[in-house]
């Protein structure tokens, strides 16, 4: 007896139906699945045998089984089609009402005492199953929250796979879970740049950074707060808008990162990968890739701490999901593009004990220290606007130092010269000021006579490139922004020239 | 078809015998034509000679290769000046075991101009190269060539402060004059060729090596009346160009620095046993030959502050201060500060020293 029962499989953050087809006649036992599973998929055959002698289900043992699941030619990976291939081998031998499986979906993993446990990637399913017009989704209990984020689709939560069945005859009626969308946290952990005192220069060059969405390295010894500073950065960030919710969260998804009790991650992601990391877990990857730290930070921060310590191809590999905001990974079984729109903040040391420039302790050589820069490779620097050096600030004085500026403060002028940004920009294809190319600085970054002067003065004496001038309009562009002037003044370019530490300290 | 320069071209390219000795061989036979001549069996006679040294003068006498070596030199722009000539530079004549020849690169007039000698740690600190470059820069903007050893640290920024005054410098090198050592120099050095000169007793394309740079030095310190030690460590080169320039008769000058540096052990300990103390470039101009007294007209114009200016830059008077300081003692707005700071440094009054750091020029 053949029936069909739908699920969905995923490729990136894409799902697509897969169609369960079950056959059983009888005939000498066997218990065969085809249609490209994987190991993981082929070991389905034992757990749902256990779940359903478990559950008090008969599972049809004197028989020949084959599950196809189709398409044939895509891959299928992952325990989610238990459920479906369990209810197909048992709606043929209970004739269980098969009116349901039309326009309903099954997805969920089974334990060998029959329940259903959660499964990765149900928001990207749900999103698909309804775009494909199914009217319900029958998925495990654990991920009923995740899934209530999608709204015109009926959301059917099972605990184990007798209530499913019960639930498919009619015998048990199950409510379409419907929930308050919850939300991650807001407070961000209690993160306030009002707890940093002093560095007033890396604070603004933070809130700088954040206006203008512009990358940020900062330089500074051992201890100066480098840290502590980035990992305040999304607090100054604007909220994050539903959609940009549901794009992260997707990402979460697959990645198996939801928890259930915050299903829609709203707040900023910051990640902060050790630098030991390989390239696979940086950009995502595998052989059904899967995405990496550079998508998970998607509409958040990327912090790479001691930047020069990572591999290098690790950082080369960065290069193209910082241009384009987005990675794409080829593998054999296929090519998956995981959005990857990050702000990346990096900090290091300046020279390889930490202490150049700042304390006679230093005894790097000028080669070493050269060396230690030079591991940063110039084509991922030209991706990073902004240069702040955070200076070493003495006990005494740091008692001193009044409590700086809040982080709600700092939002609210973020958000102001982002909407500034919006408004100027609105004909274009870019959103904020590090998107601007030459050819846009010149149209939006006009000079005055006076400014001109000054900017052609600092650059004979600086001996400064044209690469540099074009990072520094756009750098007094976004001073300008928060200061809510529509020209770029002076003490703007003055600004923007001491974030720009790596042009000058040349020859 | 050969002179003497080619001869002496070709002692100079035995580098396993010390160069003293070479001397005292070219003084014996009188010309490097009659050594490049003479049998074995007459050096096996020297005492002194060890075996090694005796194969070496005999066995290297390939007259073709010589040519070829020579045209190259000819070819490539380089002058081979030898103690005979006219440019041969008079102070260094005067020293007892100043090199027979000298690859040229670059500008040879500066060899007749007035000079002044610049060494110090390649580990140097922010305040050793800024002091170095100011002191070279104001030789420079008088006409004193600087002459140093193009390393890195104080050396380099010796160089740099007088290409930046507009001055002329001369660079003497442990290596050939067509290798860039340390590499990082290759845009200094260029600009040194243009600006003055780079010299060497070493063959044109031999690699930096350790022993060589000692033996630089006594060029260094037997080019100019005046020696200046900007930054230097208990023990180090810079230390041998002062006890060599002492040994010329030439006189030492050396820049304080904190008694916690490290990188001013070694001229505080100079300016102890009877160094002169040097805190600005007039100090060295009588012993240069330099009248101090017409040089006060050039004296840098002032500069008028404005109020807040003022209040940033007396800020930075009482020492070094980093940006966080000047902002809290201040309590101007950062991005005030900044473009008080960026006008100040633009009009030569202060320098930026990394970690956000200012100092007084």
């Amino acid at each position: 007896m053949l029936v069909s029962v739908m699920s969905c499989g995923l490729e990136g953050l894409e799902g697509f139906t897969v169609s369960v087809e079950t056959d059983v006649k009888s005939g000498f036992p066997s218990f065969d699945i085809v249609g490209l599973p994987d190991s993981s998929v082929r070991e389905s055959k034992e757990r749902i045998r256990a779940a359903a002698e478990n559950s008090g289900l008969k599972f049809p043992y004197n028989s020949v089984i084959v599950v196809n699941l189709a398409p044939t030619g895509r891959k299928k990976a992952g325990p989610s089609y238990d459920l479906p291939i369990a209810l197909g081998l048992l709606a043929g031998s209970f004739k269980i009402n098969r009116t349901v499986f039309e326009n309903t979906m099954f997805t969920g993993e089974l334990s060998l005492d029959g329940s259903v446990r959660r499964v990765d990637g149900i928001l990207p399913m749900v999103l698909h199953a309804k775009n494909k017009g199914f009217s319900a989704f029958v998925l495990p209990y654990e991920n009923r929250n995740e899934a209530a984020l999608v709204k015109g689709i009926d959301i059917i939560p099972v605990k184990n796979i007798r209530e499913c069945c019960d639930y498919i005859n009619g015998r048990f009626p199950i409510e379409p879970y419907k929930a308050e969308i919850i939300k991650t946290a807001d407070d961000f952990k209690g993160l306030d740049y009002k707890d940093v005192k002093g560095q007033e220069n890396v604070k603004r060059a933070m809130l700088i950074a954040a206006a203008g969405m512009h990358n940020i390295l900062m330089v500074g010894p051992p201890g100066t707060g480098k840290t502590m500073m980035a990992k305040r950065l999304p607090s100054i960030l604007p909220d994050m808008s539903f959609e940009e919710s549901i794009d992260v969260t997707k990402i979460y998804s697959v990645a198996g990162l939801i928890k259930d009790s915050e299903a829609l991650i709203s707040r900023r992601p910051f990640r902060s990968p050790h630098h030991t990391i390989s390239n696979t877990a940086m950009v995502g990857g595998g052989r059904l890739p899967r995405p990496g730290e550079v998508s998970l930070a998607h509409n958040g921060v990327l912090f790479l701490d001691e930047l020069p310590e990572f591999m290098r191809v690790v950082l080369e590999e960065l290069r193209q999901p910082l241009e384009d905001g987005e990675i794409t990974i080829s593998r054999v079984n296929g090519t998956v593009t995981y959005p990857a729109n990050v702000m990346l903040v990096g900090s290091m040391n300046p020279c390889p004990c930490g202490y150049y420039g700042y304390s006679d302790r230093c005894r790097c050589s000028h080669n070493s220290i050269i060396r230690y820069k030079n591991k940063i490779s110039g084509p991922l620097l030209d991706r990073i606007d902004i240069q702040a050096e955070a200076g070493g600030l003495e006990y005494s004085k740091l008692a001193e130092a009044s409590e700086g500026e809040s982080s709600a403060q700092m939002k609210e002028k973020v958000l102001k010269a982002q909407l500034i940004q919006q408004e100027r920009y609105k004909n274009e294809s870019f959103r904020f000021n590090s998107q601007l190319t030459p050819g846009t600085i010149d149209k939006y970054c006009p000079l005055g006579s006076a400014e001109k002067r000054l900017i052609e003065k600092v650059f004979d004496s600086l001996n400064l490139s044209a690469r540099a001038y074009h990072k520094i309009l756009k750098i007094a562009r976004t001073a300008a922004d928060l200061d809510g002037s529509e020209n770029i003044s002076s003490m703007n370019i003055a600004e923007a020239l001491s974030l720009r530490n790596f042009d000058r300290n040349k020859d | 078809m050969f002179g003497e320069k080619e001869y002496l071209m070709w002692l100079a390219m035995l580098r396993n015998i010390a160069h003293h000795k070479r001397d005292v061989l070219l003084h014996k036979f009188g010309s490097a034509e009659e050594l490049f001549k003479t049998p074995r069996k007459t050096f096996e006679q020297i005492k002194g000679l060890s075996d090694k040294n005796i194969d070496e003068l005999c066995e290297n006498r390939d007259s073709e290769k010589l040519k070829k070596y020579a045209d190259r030199v000819y070819n490539s722009g380089v002058e081979y000046i030898i103690k005979g000539d006219g440019i041969y530079p008079e102070i260094l004549r005067e020293v007892y075991d100043a090199p027979f020849g000298l690859y040229l690169k670059g500008d040879k007039s500066v060899l007749k101009e007035k000079t002044v000698s610049m060494v110090g740690t390649r580990k140097a600190t922010p305040y050793g190269m800024a002091a170095a470059e100011k002191i070279a820069g104001d030789f420079g903007s008088k006409g004193v060539v600087v002459v140093s050893g193009m390393a890195d640290g104080i050396d380099s920024a010796s160089h740099r402060g007088a290409l930046k005054a507009g001055g002329k410098t001369i660079a003497v090198l442990g290596c050939g004059v067509n290798v860039c050592y340390p590499k990082t120099n290759e845009f200094l050095m260029k600009r040194i060729e243009e600006n003055g000169c780079v010299l060497s007793e070493y063959p044109l394309d031999e690699k930096a090596n350790g022993r060589y740079f000692p033996e630089r030095n006594r060029i260094i310190a037997g080019l100019s009346m005046a020696v200046v030690v900007v930054e230097a460590m208990e023990r180090g080169g810079s230390l041998i160009t002062a006890n060599l320039a002492v040994d010329f008769g030439r006189e030492v000058f050396a820049v304080p620095g904190s008694i916690n540096s490290s990188a001013s052990k070694g001229t505080n300990a100079l300016i102890k046993s009877g160094a002169s103390l040097m805190t600005e470039a007039s100090d060295a101009f009588f012993a240069i030959g330099i009248n101090p007294e017409e040089e006060k007209s050039l004296a840098k114009e002032k500069i008028s502050l404005e109020n807040s200016e003022k209040l940033v830059y007396d800020c930075i008077n009482s020492g070094d201060a980093s940006l966080e300081e000047i902002i809290l003692k201040t309590g101007l707005d950062i991005s005030e500060v900044q473009l008080i700071l960026l006008s100040l440094e633009m009009n030569g009054l202060i320098a930026k020293l990394p970690g956000a750091k200012y100092q007084l020029i």
